[in-house]
C-alpha cells in the first residue's frame, strides 16, 4: 500500500491523502472510495477510523482518498460568496474531478459518518459519477418504533437508570442522552428544513440509477434504535443487495472502541467487495 | 499549508510546513510542533494549526507533523514499541525543517505528552535553540493512571455491559492500543525540564499544582492560564481543545522568546560552543 498527497480545488488548496494498494493486489476498473469529514476532526476520523478503512480497503485492491474539506484539517477556507451546503459539494466534486484527471477513474463510492454521510448523501443526489455510498450515522428521522423501542424501552432497563444515576452524581448529566454525554443527534448537524419525502425521494433517484448503498448505524446515535427503523423510516426494505442497513447496539456513534471499528471496516470492506470486486455482480446480492 | 511526506523512503511522516507570511530576514526563525499523542492528538489538532498560523504572521516558519503511527503518518498506533520512535521523529523533523526554511537552530513547542517527548529531544541536540512547554505531562505514572481512569469510567456508562481486552502485550485505552513496552515507557516518563540548558517557557494550568524550577531561573519563563483542565474529564474525550486566547499568549511569547534569542545571537550556531556551555544560560535571556 502507498500513500500519497493529493491537492485539489481552487490553486490546490484542499487536501488529502491518496491510499493506493499494492500493484499486484490492485483491482482493474474498481471505483475509488472518497471519505469525508466527520463533524470537524480532520481527515484521519474520529479515533483514526478513516486510516483503518482506507488501510483495510487497499488491503482488499481499491483505493482510497481521505479528504479535509474546506477549512477543515489541512485544507484552506474557500475564499468568496460560498454557502456552506454547497461548499461540501463544490468540494468533493473537485477531488472526483482531480482524481479523474489524474487516473481517469470515473467512478467514486462516498463514505461518511454522521455530517459526512449527510455531506455524501447531498452529492450522491447530484453527481451521477457516485456509484455507491457508505452513510454512517447519516440522515434519520424519529418514528413511532422508535419511540416504543428506544423512549419507553430504555425506561425498563436496569443500566439506563445506574448510568443516568451514575453521571447525575458523577456532574456530568445530559438529560436524553444514554450512552455518553457527547452523542450527537440528527439535528445537531442537519437542517432542520430536511423533509423525510425528499429523503425518500433522493433514495429511490439514488437507487433507479443502480447506486450500492451501505448504511451503518449504531446505538450511539440518539435518534434511531434498531435496524427496523429504516424501514420506517424511508419504506424501503433492506436487502443484502443494492441497499444493505446495518445496526451495531454496542457500538458508540464514533467507533470509540478498537472491536467496533474492526467490525465496521470489516463490514464495509465486504460490502465493497461484493458490490465493487473483480467478481461482482452489483445487480445480485452478496452474502455477509 | 504544504502537506508533504518527508524523511527516509522506510520511515515516512506526514507533515505540513507553513511558510511565514512577508519577508524575513537571516538569522530565520523556525518552530517544529510536537503534538500530543492518543485522543489529545486529535483533540488539540484545530488549535495547533492556529498556532502554525499565527506564528507565520510573525515571520517564523513551522512544522507541524504527526508521529509514526498516529495521524496521517504510516504505520499503526500499536507498533510503536518504544517513546525513542517518536524522539527520532522530532529529530527527523528538525532536520527537515532546517533544510526547508535554512533556520540554523529551531524551537521545540510541545502539548502535553509532546512537551515531554521535546524536553528530552532538547537535551542533547544543539540544533534546538529553546523549547515552549504547553501543559506538559510532568508525571508519566500519573498520566497514564488518569487514562486509565478515563477508560473506565467511559466503558462504566457504556449503553452495556463492556470491556476491552488486554494481555501482556497490549493495552486498549481511549481507543489507542498501546503496546506494553510503550505504556511501560510512558509511565516512567518523569520531568526533564529542570535539565534542559536551552531556555524555555512553560505554560500551566493555574489548576495543577505542577513545579517548575528550574537551577537557571533566568532561563525559564512560566505563564500560568486559567484554562479548564478538561484532559481527563470523560465528557470531554471527543471536545475539540479549543484555546484561542491562550493561543495568542503564546504566539506573543515564542515572538518575544526569539526577540530575545536574536538579540543574544543564539539562534545560529557558535562556532565552538557546545550545548553545556551554552552562554544563554547567563545572560538573562527569557527574565
Amino acid at each position: 500500500m502507498k500513500e500519497s498527497i493529493c491537492q485539489f480545488g481552487p490553486d490546490s488548496s484542499l487536501g488529502g491523502i491518496l491510499t493506493t494498494p499494492d500493484p499486484g493486489k490492485a483491482v482493474e476498473g474498481a471505483p475509488v472510495a472518497l471519505i469525508l469529514n466527520a463533524g470537524i476532526v480532520h481527515k484521519i476520523g474520529p479515533f483514526r477510523l478513516h486510516v483503518d478503512l482506507a488501510g483495510k480497503l487497499a488491503d482488499q485492491g481499491f483505493s482510497t482518498l481521505r479528504i479535509d474539506l474546506s477549512g477543515l484539517g489541512d485544507s484552506r477556507p474557500r475564499t468568496g460568496n460560498v454557502d456552506l451546503e454547497n461548499r461540501a459539494e463544490l468540494d468533493v466534486c473537485a477531488a472526483m474531478d482531480e482524481l479523474q484527471h489524474q487516473t481517469g477513474v470515473d467512478r467514486f463510492v462516498l463514505l461518511g459518518l454522521c455530517s459526512g454521510a449527510f455531506n455524501a448523501h447531498q452529492v450522491s443526489v447530484k453527481d451521477k459519477r457516485i456509484v455507491g455510498a457508505v452513510f454512517m450515522d447519516g440522515i434519520v428521522f424519529r418514528t413511532l418504533g422508535f419511540f416504543l423501542r428506544h423512549q419507553v424501552g430504555r425506561l425498563f432497563k436496569p443500566r439506563f437508570w445506574r448510568n443516568a444515576i451514575k453521571r447525575r452524581l458523577s456532574g456530568s448529566a445530559k438529560p436524553g442522552s444514554e450512552s455518553g454525554g457527547e452523542t450527537l443527534g440528527e439535528s445537531e448537524f442537519f437542517g432542520d428544513d430536511l423533509k423525510q419525502d425528499a429523503v425518500v425521494a433522493d433514495l429511490k433517484n439514488m437507487m433507479s440509477r443502480g447506486m450500492q448503498m451501505l448504511f451503518l448505524y449504531t446505538d450511539g446515535y440518539d435518534d434511531i434504535c434498531g435496524r427496523s427503523q429504516f424501514r420506517e423510516m424511508y419504506g424501503l426494505q433492506p436487502d443484502e443487495g443494492q441497499l444493505q442497513v446495518e445496526y451495531y447496539p454496542k457500538s458508540e456513534h464514533t467507533f470509540r472502541l478498537i472491536e467496533n471499528r474492526r467490525i465496521a471496516c470489516d463490514r464495509i470492506s465486504r460490502w465493497f467487495c461484493g458490490r465493487f470486486g473483480a467478481t461482482s455482480d452489483p445487480l445480485q446480492p452478496v452474502s455477509a | 499549508m504544504q502537506p508533504r511526506f518527508f524523511g527516509d523512503d522506510d520511515s515516512q511522516l506526514y507533515g505540513v510546513y507553513h511558510t511565514p507570511r512577508g519577508k524575513v530576514n537571516r538569522p530565520f526563525k523556525a518552530v517544529v510542533i510536537c503534538p500530543p499523542t492518543g485522543q489529545d492528538y486529535i483533540r488539540s489538532h484545530w488549535c495547533l494549526k492556529l498556532l502554525a498560523n499565527q506564528l507565520t504572521r510573525k515571520g517564523v516558519h513551522v512544522l507541524r507533523f504527526d508521529y509514526a503511527g498516529t495521524g496521517d503518518s504510516p504505520g499503526s498506533f500499536e507498533d510503536v514499541k518504544s517513546i525513542e520512535t517518536w524522539q527520532d521523529n522530532i529529530r527527523q523533523a528538525i532536520r527537515h525543517i532546517r533544510e526547508q526554511s535554512k533556520a540554523e537552530t529551531v524551537m521545540l513547542a510541545g502539548l502535553r505528552t509532546g512537551a515531554a517527548f521535546a524536553a528530552q529531544v532538547a537535551q542533547d541536540n544543539a540544533d534546538v535553540n529553546s523549547v515552549v512547554l504547553w501543559e506538559p505531562v510532568v508525571d508519566g505514572a500519573r498520566y497514564v493512571g488518569n487514562l486509565r481512569n478515563q477508560h473506565a469510567d467511559m466503558l462504566d456508562l457504556w449503553v452495556c455491559k463492556m470491556q476491552t481486552q488486554n494481555d501482556e502485550r497490549h493495552e486498549e485505552l481511549l481507543g489507542s492500543l498501546f503496546s506494553r513496552s510503550l505504556l511501560d515507557e510512558i509511565e516512567d516518563l518523569k520531568s526533564a525540564y529542570d535539565s534542559i540548558v536551552q531556555p524555555q517557557l512553560i505554560i500551566k494550568l493555574d489548576s495543577v499544582d505542577d513545579q517548575f524550577q528550574h537551577p537557571e531561573q533566568s532561563i525559564q519563563k512560566i505563564v500560568s492560564v486559567d484554562d479548564e483542565n478538561s484532559w481527563h474529564d470523560p465528557g470531554s474525550l471527543e471536545t475539540a481543545w479549543l484555546r484561542p486566547a491562550t493561543t495568542r499568549i503564546v504566539v506573543r511569547n515564542i515572538d518575544d522568546m526569539f526577540k530575545r534569542l536574536e538579540r543574544f545571537e543564539a539562534l545560529t550556531h557558535p562556532a565552538s560552543t557546545e550545548m553545556n556551555e551554552t552562554p544563554i544560560a547567563s545572560t538573562g535571556v527569557l527574565v
